[in-house]
């Protein structure tokens, strides 16, 4: 197909079209465009250049002028066309520069979400890291407690085997300190013997030498008798030999003695110091012995406590053991939380990261559709800023237009508003003409109902004075009979007057009449006679006769209401006073000066000006 | 124009009504007076003297005196009669022994010049009250059908209860109004 209007536009222009034809392959529908845009001109061209060659008739131009027209209206069209596919792509390319951020948008998104599990891996791991340190930590130092536990353990062992060890020791040094006891024993038998012994041959010799000494006195004696027997000198020498052979035998026999003592006395001696010997031989073991026993007794002691520690200890490595075993669990099991969490980790990386795969892949597809769009873009604004230059200039020439059209449209507008503003004016002080108009119509309706009423009045007033100057007359009739009866009355006041001075004359020598006589029982009974008919008298009727004497009776009820209508006159308010003033004058019995004379003062009070009433 | 001074005659002729409230002792006066103008039952003690009281219904003002319904002091009405634009006689409607009497007394009140002017409203009380008589037989009892060149109307009435008084102030409102 390109061929073809390749072979065409060669045909038509003699120009090759290969350096177009280099241009990829969306511009080339465009240009296909172009060319055959550049084709009509050239044949409405040609067209031209035959009618002229032609010689020309202006029918001929005319129906060019048509056909050009004509082209001009479908050039118009297909520039409008071309500028709606124009906004269609620019749409388009929004559209996808639009995605492709909300796409870019998501990776980021992604990236952080990524970073995020990340770091929440790595938190969660350092703090399992953290606890099992301290955990570590807990383990080691029980187990160095429990090790500590052990080495004193083993210590009290190794004290108690020692204490062993001693009693062993000791127990042939008892079995010896046993047999020195015996030796003792023996000794000091064998030395009370000996000691027997010894004071029985002193005692023989002892019997020795008194038999001795006998003899000797036996000897003397005989000496004696045989000394009287021979001469003297003999006898002298024989006596002197006796005597000689007597001293040797003392002698020997004190020496025999002195050795015997002291044979003894060493003996005893060594003896003595044997049994010293023996007896501090004892007493040392027997301390010893004794400081063996508490040895041995308190080496029980402390193999009983130290087992006791020991099974304490047992206990406690048991529940260490117990605790280890559970803090091991514990480890193991957050351990095994650890590894889920991480292959969940991993898992949820590894989708991520697919994802971003994805996403990726997908940006570069529509970073390569964008790329593809930008090309056509490119292309279509090439063509379309050539068309636009053209259509801005009938752009510009239509704005003109329109902006001279709208200036006069704002004007006609300014004069449709004033024009306005002086209809409402009108209509306004229309209105008020009419409501004026209104309330004079009332009004005036008012004042014909006004007059009528008037004219009644009149007509009735008119009647009214009629009966009115009849009445006058017979008034003027009555007044003259009137007057006749006032003087007629006047003189009979006169002779009620000197009547009353009279009756007043007569009172006074009543009174004093009974003062003179005073009889009391007719006088008394008398005045009751006369109270009774007071009593019934009423206030009106006292007022009406004029007497002037007590004839209110100031009984119980009649007292309160004074009391009560005095103190309300006093203490009401001015309206109310006026009214109360009657009641008053009546209760009272004020004269009518007296009346005047409250009725003044209470007007003056409720008055602002005026002088106050004497 | 005339509407404005029509205005202002309502603001100067806004002066208070004088009522009187009068009839035999014991007939409810004191109630219905401060039923009027508290609108609760108060209890009273007989009175001996007057109460005066503003009363205002329906924007009108009313100057309403109570005087004394004894025997000794009902000569003093007279003493209040003038000035006055409405009297409110009250009536009890159990007390059949006194009708007579204060039929008598209002008969003689409504003789009075000073009253001439005065309308007439009769109110017949203690309608609550047992064996009480209707307002058909208190109007005969009264003589009232003799009454001639008067503005007067009779109500049935219960003060304690509060019956009745509402349709006889709006009567007597309206027809002062009117009147004016």
């Amino acid at each position: 197909m390109f061929a073809t209007l390749k072979n065409k536009i060669k045909e038509e222009t003699g120009e090759d079209v290969s350096t177009s034809a280099s241009q990829p392959q969306p511009q080339q529908r465009y240009a296909n465009n172009n060319n055959y845009r550049l084709r009509s001109r050239r044949v409405s061209i040609n067209s031209n250049s035959a009618d002229d060659v032609g010689g020309g008739s202006i029918y001929n131009e005319s129906e060019q002028l048509c056909q050009l027209r004509s082209q001009c209206n479908e050039l118009t069209t297909k520039v409008s066309s071309l500028s709606q596919s124009l906004l269609q792509l620019q749409e388009e390319k929004m559209r996808v520069d639009k995605t492709n951020e909300i796409l870019l948008e998501s990776v980021r998104v992604a990236q952080t979400q990524k970073d995020m599990y990340c770091e929440e891996q790595e938190k969660i791991q350092n703090l399992q890291q953290v606890e099992i340190d301290k955990l570590k930590n807990l383990l080691s130092f029980r187990e160095q407690e429990a090790v500590d536990r052990m080495g004193s353990m083993r210590q009290h062992s190794q004290q108690i085997e020692n204490l062993s060890e001693e009693l062993e020791r000791l127990r042939p040094i008892e079995s010896v300190a046993e047999e020195l006891r015996d030796e003792l024993q023996r000794l000091r038998h064998g030395t009370q013997q000996e000691k027997n012994l010894l004071t029985t041959t002193l005692a023989t010799v002892q019997e020795e030498n008194r038999n001795l000494k006998l003899r000797m006195n036996i000897v003397e004696e005989s000496r004696m008798e045989s000394l009287t027997k021979l001469s003297p000198e003999q006898q002298v020498q024989a006596l002197i030999r006796e005597h000689k052979l007597l001293e040797q035998h003392l002698e020997e026999a004190h020496l025999q003695l002195s050795d015997i003592k002291g044979s003894w006395s060493g003996q005893n001696l060594a003896l003595e110091t044997q049994v010293s010997r023996l007896s501090k031989q004892v007493a040392e073991e027997t301390t010893e012995k004794r400081k063996a026993l508490k040895d041995r007794d308190d080496a029980i002691e402390t193999r009983k406590q130290v087992a006791f520690e020991l099974e304490k200890a047992i206990d406690e490595i048991k529940q260490r053991d117990d605790k280890v075993r559970l803090l091991e669990e514990e480890i193991d099991e957050l351990n095994l939380a650890l590894k889920e969490c991480r292959e969940e980790n991993e898992q949820q990386i590894i989708f991520e990261r697919n994802k971003s795969q994805i996403l990726e892949t997908e940006v570069k597809d529509l970073k390569a559709r964008l790329a593809a769009a930008d090309d056509r873009f490119g292309e279509y604004a090439t063509n379309a800023e050539q068309v636009a230059r053209k259509l801005r200039t009938q752009l510009s020439e239509k704005q003109d237009q329109l902006e001279e059209s709208l200036i006069q449209l704002e004007v006609e507008r300014e004069e449709k508003m004033t024009s306005i503003l002086r209809n409402a004016e009108i209509s306004q002080s229309e209105d008020i003409l009419r409501q004026q108009l209104r309330l004079e119509r009332s009004e005036a309706i008012e004042l014909q109902d006004r007059t009528k009423q008037l004219e009644n009045d009149m007509g009735e007033a008119r009647k009214a004075l009629q009966q009115v100057s009849s009445a006058a007359e017979e008034n003027i009739q009555k007044l003259a009979k009137y007057e006749a009866v006032q003087l007629e009355i006047m003189e009979k006041n006169k002779t009620i007057k000197t009547l009353n001075q009279r009756l007043l004359d007569l009172k006074k020598t009543m009174q004093k009449e009974f003062r003179n006589s005073q009889i009391s029982s007719e006088s008394e009974s008398h005045h009751q006679a006369i109270t009774p008919y007071r009593n019934h008298s009423t206030a009106l009727e006292s007022l009406a006769g004029g007497d002037k004497a007590n004839c209110i009776i100031m009984d119980e009820v009649n007292f309160q209401y004074l009391k009560h209508v005095v103190v309300k006159f006093l203490t009401s308010r001015e309206v109310e006073a006026r009214h109360l003033i009657r009641a008053v004058s009546t209760l009272l019995q004020l004269t009518a000066e007296e009346e005047k004379l409250l009725h003044d003062t209470l007007n003056w009070k409720m008055s602002w000006f005026g002088m106050k009433p004497a | 124009m005339g509407g404005v001074l029509s205005y202002f005659r309502g603001l100067l002729g806004s002066r208070e009504m004088r009522i009187l409230i009068l009839g035999l002792d014991g007939a409810g006066k004191t109630t219905i007076l401060y039923r009027l103008q508290v609108g609760e039952v108060v209890t009273t003690i007989p009175t001996i003297g007057f109460n005066v009281e503003q009363v205002t219904y329906k924007n009108l003002k009313f100057q309403v005196w109570d005087l004394g319904g004894q025997t000794s002091i009902r000569p003093y009405w007279r003493c209040y009669y003038s000035n006055t634009d409405a009297i409110i006689y009250v009536v009890d409607s159990a007390d059949r022994d006194r009708i007579g009497i204060s039929k008598d007394e209002l008969l003689y009140m409504l003789r009075e010049e000073e009253l001439a002017g005065a309308i007439l409203v009769v109110l017949a009380n203690k309608q609550d009250m047992e064996g009480c008589m209707t307002v058909a037989e208190v109007h005969h009892a009264l003589g009232l059908e003799n009454l001639k060149n008067r503005t007067f109307q009779i109500f049935k009435t219960s003060a304690t209860k509060g019956e009745g008084l509402d349709q006889a102030m709006d009567w007597l409102s309206n027809t002062l109004q009117s009147r004016k």
